[in-house]
């Protein structure tokens, strides 16, 4: 990649204000469907930095399955909560306590991380990049690694029988 | 490993050029904005034509004469349309949600934008030949059902919301069996590049049926063109705003300009399926070419099946009733997706028998 240029410092830091902003924005927002926005906000802005890295493979699943999927369940979600006022709807703003707790968590959780990643020796590869990510990708999962593979299959094949099964009961019921 | 935001043909040329007179980082900021306002302008412009054929196609087929006022045939309707909605007062009802009412429209447009990078309309012309363009596609598509729930949720109006939550769960179900009937393709053309998949497709059986995927598999052309259909909420399935019991679906408290970006993101996204069939199974650009002004002629024969793919919609859409949504859910989960499998099966033994 070489040394940044000034378009590439641009562009990451807009990247970045979406993906902080965002995150933000998702804990401070007061209306719990503007937090989910600014959450869909904060994966588009990381889907970026992905591209931005020449990771298109992992860019566009994180919009397909953050955006695409994970955002329109926690919308559904939101739907099926009662809350008198959407304004209002974010409880964890208001109290000033479980703000405390969590800045402490994240503090911790953020000072750690640090840590690690500054004390980690991060050894640079000098091979080429996998030109066809995709292929590798693909044939690594069906050939040295097809349990975890078939682990996932099996995992969402269970979650798919007990959605259709929630919704048999719901049937029955009426 | 080239950089992938290149694939427009004329990139040297007219950054060489832009070059010459400015730094070369502006020159490069400058190209992907040109890039940018030329898919608006396609965009754009295909709403304008396509309206104007979709109410002439409409009208013929059920015995009225369509727009003929204004203009030779009819011709400047469209445009006379889009200058009354540009000139329509900005309404924003008091009770709505003013951030997600003003947001939705550019998020479902940004999507409509975004599917358009990566379309081969020629073989120069793909402004970003990504590795995954296919996936790409496919997600930003769903990120267009987002933008009208937070329209239809934003607009505090049942009707919307209904319109906006149907939506969502349409693209959902028909998102599966869309997929697998584009893996056939990908996997008879070993990748998922769009510009791969299309020069996979060159050459001829026999010297003179062309290599085109849909005589491989007819089955995965139509589950695609189906569920391409729910995807954009065309006719058969256009329950969102489904007029009969939703006033107008998530569009209800919309009006002028940001009414005008739903539809154009519509009828974007009618002829982007279009083109997304052409290039799958209709051989994208592969067609005879002449001597006269040879680089023009994929991009036509690209335009031509496109074009004929979206009259095919516009037919169903003057023809077919919508249908109820319980059983569209049903024609998705129990049809679609077991045929849809079915396909991915033939295709796996047509692969083995090819290679």
């Amino acid at each position: 990649m070489g040394e940044p240029t000034t378009g590439k410092i641009i562009v990451f830091s807009v990247l970045t204000a979406m993906v902080i902003g965002g995150g933000l924005g998702v804990v401070f927002l007061r209306n719990v469907f503007h937090a989910l926005v600014a959450m869909v906000v904060c994966f588009l802005g990381v889907a970026g930095v992905y591209f931005s890295l020449q990771a298109d493979f992992l860019a566009v699943m994180q919009v397909l399955i953050y955006v695409g999927a994970v955002a329109v369940v926690i919308a559904f979600a939101v739907m099926l909560t009662r809350r008198g006022t959407m304004a209002d709807s974010n409880r964890f703003v208001a109290s000033g306590l479980q703000l405390a707790i969590g800045a402490a968590v994240a503090a911790g959780v953020g000072v750690a991380l640090l840590r690690l990643i500054c004390e980690t020796a991060w050894q640079a590869s000098g091979k080429f990049p996998a030109t066809d990510v995709t292929r590798f990708l693909g044939e690594a999962l069906l050939t040295r690694l097809p349990i975890p593979f078939e682990i996932a299959a099996v995992l969402l094949l269970v979650a798919l029988v007990g959605a259709v099964m929630i919704a048999l009961e719901e049937v029955h019921k009426s | 490993m080239p950089d992938v935001t290149q694939g427009l043909g004329a990139y040297e040329v007219i950054v060489g050029w832009l070059s010459g007179f400015t730094p070369h980082w502006l020159a490069e900021v400058l190209y992907r904005v040109g890039a940018g306002l030329l898919i608006l302008t396609l965009i754009s412009t295909l709403a304008l034509v396509l309206v104007y054929i979709l109410r002439k196609v409409m009208g013929h087929m059920q015995c009225r004469l369509g727009p003929r006022v204004t203009g030779p045939f009819g011709l400047l309707q469209t445009a006379a349309d889009a200058v009354k909605l540009m000139q329509k007062e900005d309404i924003i009802p008091t009770n709505v949600d003013r951030f997600l009412f003003i947001l939705a429209p550019y998020v479902v447009f940004f999507s409509c934008g975004m599917i358009f990078m990566v379309l081969p309309l020629s073989p120069t012309w793909i402004l970003n030949d990504l590795e995954v363009g296919v996936l790409f596609f496919v997600a930003f598509g769903s990120l267009a059902s987002f933008g009208l729930l937070m329209g239809g949720f934003g607009s505090n109006n049942k009707y919307s919301l209904v319109g906006g939550m149907r939506s969502v769960a349409q693209v959902v179900s028909y998102e599966v069996p869309m997929v697998l009937a584009i893996l056939g393709a990908v996997m008879l053309a070993g990748s998922l590049s769009m510009h791969q998949i299309v020069v996979a497709q060159e050459g001829m059986w026999l010297g003179f049926i062309p290599k085109w995927f849909i005589f491989l598999q007819p089955l995965g052309f139509v589950i695609y063109f189906l569920c391409g259909l729910a995807e954009t909420g065309q006719t058969p399935f256009d329950l969102p705003e489904g007029e009969s019991e939703l006033v107008a679906g998530y569009n209800t408290e919309y009006s002028g300009m940001r009414f005008a970006l739903f539809f154009l993101a519509e009828f974007g996204n009618l002829f982007a399926i279009s083109a997304m069939a052409t290039t799958l199974f209709l051989g994208g650009w592969h067609g005879p070419v002449f001597s006269f002004l040879p680089w023009l002629w994929p991009f036509v024969w690209f335009m031509a099946k496109a074009m004929a793919l979206t009259f095919c919609m516009m037919w169903v859409r003057s023809t077919w009733l919508r249908f109820r949504i319980d059983q569209m859910m049903d024609f998705a989960w129990k049809i679609l997706v077991p045929l849809s499998l079915l396909n991915i099966f033939i295709t796996a033994g047509e692969v083995a028998i090819i290679r």
